[in-house]
């Protein structure tokens, strides 16, 4: 079957993809809703331009559809993205959902209304194991987001931290699905070239009032990618 | 051992609606693809059915009357569906996606009182034959019920998404 994958570019939409391809799927096209504020584009979403470079690197078209903040404005733009996929010989959609209904519902619908097939393989997947599998199969991953937990795991490998983020559990979600941190994937098995980051800024994380999120009061902060290239795997 | 039905057409859709079910039954358990299924060879004393996705209708067409052969047996979603045609009731065009209210409309060793749970179909039952037992409603639609006589039990929601104990119930019921 053909399929779309809704992508972020993270850690859990690459797996979720590479399970579609190993079960025999064949990707149509990835999916990116890219926000419009500047402040959702700038605190959850910092890196949204590189998913070219990420759909570039695995050869199959990006389908890139902007979206506001509010809840009705986030699911037309998804509508009118799967519509898109659909033209683009779609069968199905796959996310990268791991525990929240309210999220898979909202798939759910949208797909079911579009009649096409939705599949969440990380669906109830421990988040943890998660973790391991992305750094045992390879992938080359760095938090670009933080909101909730310490602002020092800004642009760690998610290798160096695996265990860190895995004594979370209990006080927050280790594979980050609670907003705690978000990742991009800069490497993995279905990617022909690697992304290198050459230049970045980080944003946000001091001062005491502004952008407070999370149960430890810690600030939000994101490493903005300013300068990026693709090179060619070894 | 626990003989885990798959009613997967894709089995990337196994990820989603078998094994969450194999990861909370623990203990000795095998998932079985329902085309797989030898009646003759059927050593298991419980089987549970899983679930599959809202476009997958394939298994409405298979036989299940090897189902017979078990002694305990639950039917999740698509799984309830197949022990309906099994036991001849009739299955209503009802779409339901998302968290629902259940209300426990009679005693039964699985679930009490009311809870909310996934739902992901679009077909139930809205009336049974005489010989299943209503167990639990979601607004007008039969959301569990159990045959009478056997040990036969179906729930029209996903337990493995917010209520893992049903799951863990049925498997002490059926003392595995």
């Amino acid at each position: 079957m053909r399929l779309c994958v809704l992508y972020s570019g993270g850690k859990d939409s690459n797996l979720a993809l590479l399970k579609a391809v190993e079960s025999g799927h064949e990707i149509a096209c990835l999916l990116s809703l890219k926000p419009v504020s500047a402040e959702s584009e700038v605190f959850h979403f910092p890196n949204v331009e590189l998913t070219e470079m990420q759909a570039e690197a695995i050869g199959v078209p990006l389908i890139s559809v902007e979206c506001g903040d509010r809840e009705d404005e986030s699911l037309k733009a998804l509508r009118e993205g799967l519509e898109r996929a659909k033209e683009l010989g779609a069968e199905g959609v796959v996310t990268g959902a791991i525990r929240s209904t309210y999220q898979a519902s909202r798939f759910q619908r949208v797909c079911y209304s579009l009649d096409l097939w939705c599949f969440n393989p990380l669906w109830l997947r421990d988040e943890v194991s998660i973790l391991r599998e992305v750094v045992e199969r390879g992938f080359e991953t760095v938090i670009v987001r933080v909101a909730g937990i310490d602002r020092r795991f800004l642009g760690a490998n998610l290798k160096n931290v695996l265990r860190e983020l895995s004594e979370m559990r209990g006080y927050a979600n280790p594979a980050g699905e609670g907003g705690e941190y978000e990742t991009l994937v800069l490497d993995m098995p279905l990617f022909r070239k690697k992304i290198v980051i050459e230049e970045f800024e980080v944003v946000g994380g001091t001062g005491e009032s502004e952008g407070v999120r999370g149960a430890m009061g810690v600030m939000d902060a994101v490493m903005v990618v300013k300068k990026a290239r693709l090179v060619p795997k070894r | 051992m626990v003989a885990i039905i798959s009613l997967c057409k894709h089995r990337l859709h196994e990820e989603e609606f078998v094994r969450p079910v194999f990861e909370i039954v623990r203990g000795d358990r095998e998932i079985v693809r329902a085309e797989d299924v030898r009646p003759e060879r059927i050593e298991h004393e419980s089987a549970i059915v899983c679930g599959t996705a809202l476009k997958d209708f394939e298994y409405l067409k298979m036989d299940f009357s090897w189902l017979l052969n078990f002694k305990y047996v639950l039917g999740i979603c698509a799984g309830y569906q197949v022990l309906a045609r099994l036991f001849n009731a009739e299955l209503s065009g009802l779409e339901r996606i998302g968290v629902h209210d259940v209300v426990c409309v009679r005693k039964n060793p699985l679930f009490q009182d009311r809870f909310r749970a996934y739902f992901l179909h679009e077909l139930a039952l809205e009336k049974v034959p005489e010989n299943f037992e209503v167990l639990a409603l979601c607004e007008n639609e039969v959301a569990a019920f159990r045959v009478e006589g056997r040990e036969f039990y179906g729930v029209s929601f996903h337990p493995e998404v917010l209520n893992p104990e049903i799951i863990e119930r049925f498997v002490e019921l059926s003392g595995e």
